[in-house]
């Protein structure tokens, strides 16, 4: 219980370090710009006539999934390589908290800030309400499918950033991770054609065909969230164990 | 309380400590001493279990740092070298957050704080944020975390770094204060605040123990040993011979002022040097210097005595260690 | 100060082999949660647990497709060779429809493990592997865009579901460039349907009536008086797992044991009383009639009445006014239906539904009852420009008042909202028509016949409540348009919006700053 107050007690602060540094609201204030131009444009002219809600709302996302690319790496990139870099590390470490907590700590925080970047859309989709009716099935799919990938991603940054001392550097490998799982499905075309198994496993492993094929269309298939949330826990437990390494290194 | 039995460490092939051992009791003020790179700073990262050493054991409050770190970390508080506190937080929440860390309880966390925003004399920066704070606060702000749980034992690595004069006064003052009643580690390449501050001094060079003694002892043993600094114009060596030859002189450094950036005296076109010469006693040297000078026909431009830093101890201590 | 080295050893803190027993515990660590990653997920990966959270649920399969996903014991593979050109109108409509439904084929696969998709194909992309594939399933060139499903030993039995039975395509205007538009998605019943066919063995028998005139197994010539012959109905109980067996009632005492349903379709020649009673014993056992009405009285009529059907006299004809021409028509085009019924309530979200019965005997519910009721499920509507007249002989030049008539009704027990405990329910159910020309072989392919009669006989089979669930419409949701909503949706987005959060970042930023 007094462990889970001492990650709060983290999750605290980094919630403040987001909030009251510019980046946040820079990325906030970007992903909104961009986004709603695009949404301007497929809400207006991009679906033809008469305009279909469905594929404004599909579209949105189909744009929008290339946020998943940097977001995480931008959110956890600062979380351990900047104690690091500035010693503070040295401070955190030195409290009564073990690595467990921290790590949890640091972790819901970006989650919980991806999650608000990603809930500023939501405006948009009630104007969609206002305006017409939308189904919100494959909203909240996508909603359920974004958070979950973003457990993994953020996981993956998270693990990123505690194993370099540079922000830069962490930001590049979370990226060149995101990239990989990004870019799996181009590699179902290596595969030869009656290898279904192992097409069937890229599929199950490549997100990018998980919002093409389920959240986009409304289906929530609890193997991924599954999938996307063991990886998570493996990433975290090495980013504890990372955290941890000073010890025996 | 603190206790440090043979503790080694390296890092790759420097060799930081070599099986140092000290051991600091209730209620003393233990000034670790240095020059830098000496292992102070890796000893306090050891001693508070941020990092592993290679061997030796080290307890605190009798427990384990390596086994029971947790244990030791709860009853210790901790000021590093450069105070890297958070930058974007005002002092009172960072000092909040820490307090939460710390496991202070919820009803205790309010006067906690105040309690240490007072007793580092910094209530009046407590709404500002640390990243605009001059150095001197953002150490008080540092210590008033060490201070924040009440902790029996209090790490502080170079905390007058940065402090100005007056600063460094009141430091050492709250420092007395609060030593009373817990166990203080202090490094520090400043001997004037270990003479001070503490009750029992360390010595470290490069990574071993050089001296352990009471600040008393160490104090009728250096503290009045000096040297004299003189700059003159004229042949080098017959100005060397001559400074050798006063009574008392024990040694004779001599040391070209840069050709060029210096003026060349007109007179003699010779360049200054910068002559320091140790004294075996006590003996104030610069009426001799002065006279030797005269008689030479040389110029002088500059004599000054100069109390003997750490260094100089240091210098003496290992040469003394090697003979 | 003083310390033994033997009590240095006995409590050291740090050593070299704490160190690596410190790293082999990570290593084994890490092993571990590898090692149950790639379990848990492993076995995850084989059993998917879908969520549909659509509106309408247009991806949930229905209780009944799932339960018969059940019956498949045996692996079923599933061949899709698509071929897209990309200028070929029709070509897009069906891969519209083939990319919904292989969504939809998804949640077969995710509910039943034993349904693989063997083969994917690209025909253009990949022209050397669709021929592989064709000649390792035996399929023909132009077997394209369609799902094919295979069962059995040496893929003996195999089931093909086309975008036509997945989809009702709207007709355009001219074939070469217009896409038909998808009037509506009935993916589920087609693929569910498809499966059962291929998985049932056992088939149901459904007897025709054949030595009253009725429409003909093997029709003697093209010219045979009634509705001819009914090989493509047969066929089409066929693929349906039914099977259609001829039955002489001349002489018979009773209906056979395992006569699913009963159809007298377009007799011509008079019932005797033993027939009507052997009919009669198999209605009151709980059988399932169909009776299609020939232009004759043949004495069922009053066996009808006994179930709560009258038949009237004469027949309906249409006469179409038009400022050119007014004709009449001997072809009634009934579009009215019950939208409550069972049986016909799947037609709600069909564009067009009409089938097309030559000069029908109108129907009347009411008669003796039984306790039935006869509900009408099919009627002739008169509106502008078209008419309905009941006339004694077709070509009469004497026109009565044009009306509404009931073409078809359906029976069946009606049972009360509160049985009384003595209450006996009975399986039986009748359809009749007023005409039988409808399922010939000349007409049963048109309009919407055959749709008609097939869920009629689902409905006599008692599958009613299955082949409607299902067949979701995909409703298109459109956003309004309007000028003033315009500016709108243009400054919300891009200014007002990301303005607010600008303006909050500021803010922050600001009151931190000070």
């Amino acid at each position: 219980m007094s462990g889970l107050l001492k990650a709060w007690a983290i999750f605290l602060r980094e919630m403040g370090a987001y909030f009251f540094s510019p980046i946040a609201w820079i990325v906030i204030f970007l992903f909104l710009v961009i986004n709603g131009s695009m949404f301007y444009a497929f809400s207006s002219v991009l679906t033809g006539q008469p305009r279909q809600i469905t594929m404004v709302v599909e579209s949105l996302f189909e744009f929008s999934i290339f946020w998943i690319l940097p977001l995480s790496p931008i959110l956890t990139m600062r979380l351990f390589a900047e104690e690091k870099r500035s010693g503070s590390l040295e401070l955190l470490m030195t409290a009564p908290v073990t690595e467990f907590q921290v790590v949890l700590g640091k972790f819901v925080a970006a989650q919980a800030f991806y999650t608000i970047v990603w809930a500023s859309l939501l405006p948009l989709l009630v104007m969609l309400e206002v305006l017409g009716d939308p189904d919100w099935g494959p909203i909240w799919a996508l909603y359920v499918g974004l958070f979950f990938l973003g457990l993994l991603t953020n996981a993956m940054g998270l693990l990123a950033s505690a194993s370099t001392r540079n922000q830069l550097v962490s930001a590049v490998l979370a990226l060149s991770g995101n990239l990989l799982l990004f870019f799996l499905q181009m590699g179902q075309s290596l595969v030869p054609e009656d290898a279904l198994e192992a097409r069937r496993w890229i599929r199950f492993l490549s997100f990018t065909s998980h919002f093409e094929g389920e959240y986009s269309r409304g289906i929530v298939d609890l193997r991924y969230l599954f999938l996307y949330a063991s990886l998570a826990v493996f990433f975290l437990f090495l980013a504890v164990r990372t955290v941890e390494a000073r010890k025996w290194r | 309380m603190i206790e440090v039995l043979e503790l080694s460490k390296s890092f790759g092939p420097v060799r930081a400590l070599d099986k140092v051992s000290f051991r600091a009791e209730d209620g003393q003020i233990l000034g670790f001493l240095g020059p830098n790179g000496a292992g102070k700073s890796t000893t306090m990262r050891i001693l508070t279990g941020f990092l592993p050493g290679d061997s030796g054991s080290v307890r605190v409050g009798g427990h384990d740092v390596c086994s029971e770190s947790l244990r030791v970390r709860q009853i210790l508080g901790y000021l590093p070298e450069g105070v890297p506190i958070y930058p974007e937080m005002r002092v009172s929440e960072y000092l909040r957050f820490r307090s939460r860390l710390k496991g202070v309880s919820r009803a205790d966390r309010r006067g906690a704080v105040a309690q240490a925003l007072a007793d580092t004399h910094i209530e009046d920066v407590a709404n500002r944020v640390i990243g605009t704070l001059s150095r001197g606060y953002r150490q008080r702000v540092g210590l008033a975390d060490a201070l924040l749980a009440k902790p029996r034992v209090l790490v502080l690595d170079e905390p007058t770094v940065g402090l100005d004069p007056e600063q460094v006064r009141q430091f050492r003052q709250l420092l007395k204060e609060v030593g009373r009643d817990r166990t203080v580690i202090l490094s520090t390449h400043i001997l004037s605040e270990v003479e001070i501050v503490c009750s029992h001094v360390v010595i470290i060079h490069k990574g071993r123990i050089v001296a352990r003694d009471t600040a008393q002892s160490l104090r009728r043993k250096y503290g009045a040993a000096e040297r004299t600094v003189a700059e003159i114009s004229g042949p080098l060596s017959e100005i060397v011979c001559a400074l050798g030859k006063i009574e008392g002189v024990a040694r004779v450094l001599s040391s070209p002022l840069s050709p060029g950036v210096e003026p060349v005296d007109a007179s003699t076109r010779f360049g200054y040097h910068r002559f320091t010469l140790e004294a075996a006693q006590t003996d104030d040297l610069r009426e001799a210097v002065y006279r030797a000078v005269a008689r030479g026909g040389w110029t002088l431009r500059e004599l000054r005595r100069e109390a003997i830093t750490l260094e100089d101890v240091f210098v003496e201590i290992v040469g003394g260690e090697r003979t | 100060m003083e310390m033994t080295g033997k009590k240095t050893a006995a409590r050291a803190s740090f050593s070299t082999r704490k160190r690596w027993s410190m790293r082999l515990s990570f290593l084994v660590g890490l092993f571990l949660a590898f090692y149950s990653l790639f379990l848990a997920n492993g076995i995850v990966f084989r059993h998917p647990v879908r969520i549909d959270l659509t509106e309408e649920k247009l991806l949930s399969l229905s209780r009944d497709s799932l339960e018969r996903l059940k019956l498949i014991t045996e692996p079923v593979e599933v061949v899709i060779p698509t071929l897209l050109l990309r200028d070929n109108p029709d070509h897009l409509a069906q891969h519209d429809v083939l990319t919904r439904a292989r969504l939809l084929l998804s949640e077969y696969l995710a509910a039943q493990p034993l349904i693989q998709v063997a083969a994917e194909v690209d025909v253009l992309e990949h022209p050397d592997r669709w021929e592989r594939i064709r000649a390792e399933y035996k399929l023909e060139s132009s077997q394209l865009n369609r799902f094919i499903f295979f069962a059995g030993k040496g893929r003996e039995r195999r089931q093909t579901v086309t975008p036509n039975d997945l989809a009702f395509f709207g007709s355009v205007r001219d074939p070469g460039t217009d896409v038909p538009e998808v009037k509506a998605f009935r993916g589920e019943r087609a693929i569910t349907s498809a499966l059962n066919r291929l998985v049932t063995v056992d088939r149901r028998a459904v007897y025709f009536t054949q030595d009253k005139g009725e429409a003909q197994f093997r029709p003697t010539s093209e010219k045979a008086v009634g509705v001819g012959g009914i090989r493509v109905l047969l066929g089409e109980l066929d693929s349906q797992g039914l099977e259609g067996r001829p039955l002489s009632i001349t002489g018979l005492r009773e209906i056979p044991v395992d006569c699913s349903v009963l159809v007298i379709a377009g007799a011509s020649q008079i019932f005797l009383p033993e027939e009507l009673r052997v009919i009669d014993a198999y209605l009151e056992r709980g059988g399932k009639l169909l009776v299609a009405l020939g232009v004759r009285r043949t004495g069922i009529e009053s066996c009808l009445e006994d179930w709560g059907v009258r038949v009237l006299e004469g027949q309906v004809q249409s006469y179409i006014d038009t400022p050119l021409s007014k004709t009449s028509h001997a072809v009634v085009a009934a579009r009215q239906f019950s939208r409550s019924h069972p049986a016909t309530s799947i037609f709600v979200n069909v564009p067009r539904f009409e089938v097309q019965l030559e000069l029908p005997r109108p129907l009347v519910p009411g008669g003796k009852g039984k306790g039935f009721d006869a509900a009408p499920i099919l009627s002739a509507v008169s509106h502008r420009g078209v008419d309905y007249y009941l006339v004694g002989l077709p070509g009469s030049r004497e026109l009565p008042k044009p009306a509404d008539f009931d073409l078809v009704l359906a029976v069946s027990q009606v049972i009360p909202e509160r049985p009384p405990p003595e209450f006996q329910r009975r399986d039986t159910r009748l359809v009749v028509t007023g005409s039988a020309t409808f399922l010939g072989d000349q007409y049963f392919l048109r309009s919407s016949n055959r749709d008609f009669l097939m869920n009629c006989l689902r409905w006599l089979l008692g599958d009613e409540v299955r082949s409607t669930e299902g067949g979701t419409e995909w409703t298109k949701r459109t956003l309004r348009t309007d000028p003033s909503i315009e500016r709108y949706l243009f400054w919300v987005p891009i200014f007002l919006l990301p303005g607010i959060f600008l303006t909050a970042g500021v803010l922050v930023y600001h009151v931190r700053r000070t």
